[in-house]
């Protein structure tokens, strides 16, 4: 995973192109694999560190939410909390962040192991591996500001245009 | 077909049923994958039980903490595993980040051999980052989704 200060910038940048409809919504899509899948887990291994009995599988069940056949059903379950007629909106801005964060993480080269994409169907893994598992962390100084202000702007422009 | 599909999946009436079959989904899921990622975990074991089976087997550790450092050795943590591993020759401290590429020992008394490993020393900027990361999606959920009529709606 990258870190979640960079994956909320590309959340902005991304906006600031396509459009700003459902920004939140997309923004937290993009923060959501690491909160639900990530965070869980890392809570559960720091526990067993304390001498609590927590088996082993059980710290790795919740990063099925970090695959995309996981954000998928994640997304939509999210999405029913919504009003009705957002729901099918609101859950594709949540996946299409999802899938931005994955777009990132598959940019990071892991010792032997990479994503498995295709979970429950395939154990395959992939990575295109052309970054450090901390590039971002040089990166993030520089693409967080630069995507608030590619926002700001974009805020500007649609304002003008009413 | 879609909109029937869509109409389906998100609509009101079908609300509980959708949300059921999804958690039910998750949880088979997660199930699945734990089982898969310690099978891993207990071939390794194995491997060191009887080593003759997969001599000079390699297995990767990304990402593992740091526990112990001893002299000729160090400990790792992998999830809730501990490996003793010889070989790594670069000064390494306590809680530092590792990722390593160890050989099975030839018996389970001898620690795994180091084949090569990385450092990580912007391990803990990255955590900071996404602690930071943590706070402000944590500001976007509030500052941006109200509660209406029992409902979850964006604001603005």
């Amino acid at each position: 995973m990258a870190d979640l200060v960079t994956h909320m910038a590309t959340a902005l940048l991304f906006k600031a192109f396509a459009g700003r409809k459902h920004t939140a919504s997309f923004t937290l899509g993009t923060v959501l694999p690491d909160l639900a899948g990530r965070v869980p887990g890392i809570v559960l291994v720091k526990l067993v560190g304390f001498g609590l009995p927590i088996p082993e599988g059980l710290t790795h069940a919740p990063g099925v939410l970090h695959m995309p056949f996981g954000m998928l059903p994640l997304c939509v379950l999210l999405a029913l909390v919504f009003p009705e007629l957002q729901r099918p909106k609101i859950a594709a801005n949540f996946f299409g962040g999802c899938m931005l964060h994955m777009a990132v993480d598959l940019l990071q080269h892991h010792t032997g192991t990479g994503y498995p994409l295709l979970f429950p169907f395939s154990s395959w893994h992939f990575e295109l591996g052309l970054i450090g598992t901390e590039a971002t962390v040089l990166l993030a100084p520089i693409v967080a500001p630069l995507s608030v202000l590619a926002w700001w702007l974009r805020s500007k422009w649609d304002a003008r245009r009413g | 077909m879609l909109q029937s599909l869509r109409k389906l999946v998100f609509s009101d009436r079908s609300r509980p049923y959708v949300a059921t079959l999804i958690v039910g989904y998750l949880v088979w899921m997660g199930w699945s994958y734990s089982k898969v990622s310690t099978a891993r975990t207990k071939e390794v074991v194995a491997c060191t039980q009887s080593p003759d089976e997969c001599r000079s087997e390699k297995v990767f550790l990304a990402l593992t903490e740091v526990r112990e450092v001893g002299p000729d050795t160090i400990t790792v943590r992998k999830s809730t595993v501990d490996y003793v591993i010889a070989g790594v020759d670069d000064p390494v401290h306590e809680s530092e980040i590792l990722s390593v590429i160890a050989t099975i020992p030839d018996s389970p008394d001898q620690p795994f051999q180091a084949v090569s490993w990385e450092h990580h020393p912007l391990r803990a900027w990255k955590v900071r980052l996404s602690l930071l990361g943590l706070v402000l999606a944590g500001a976007v959920t509030l500052g941006s989704f109200r509660i209406e009529n029992r409902r979850v709606v964006e604001r603005g």
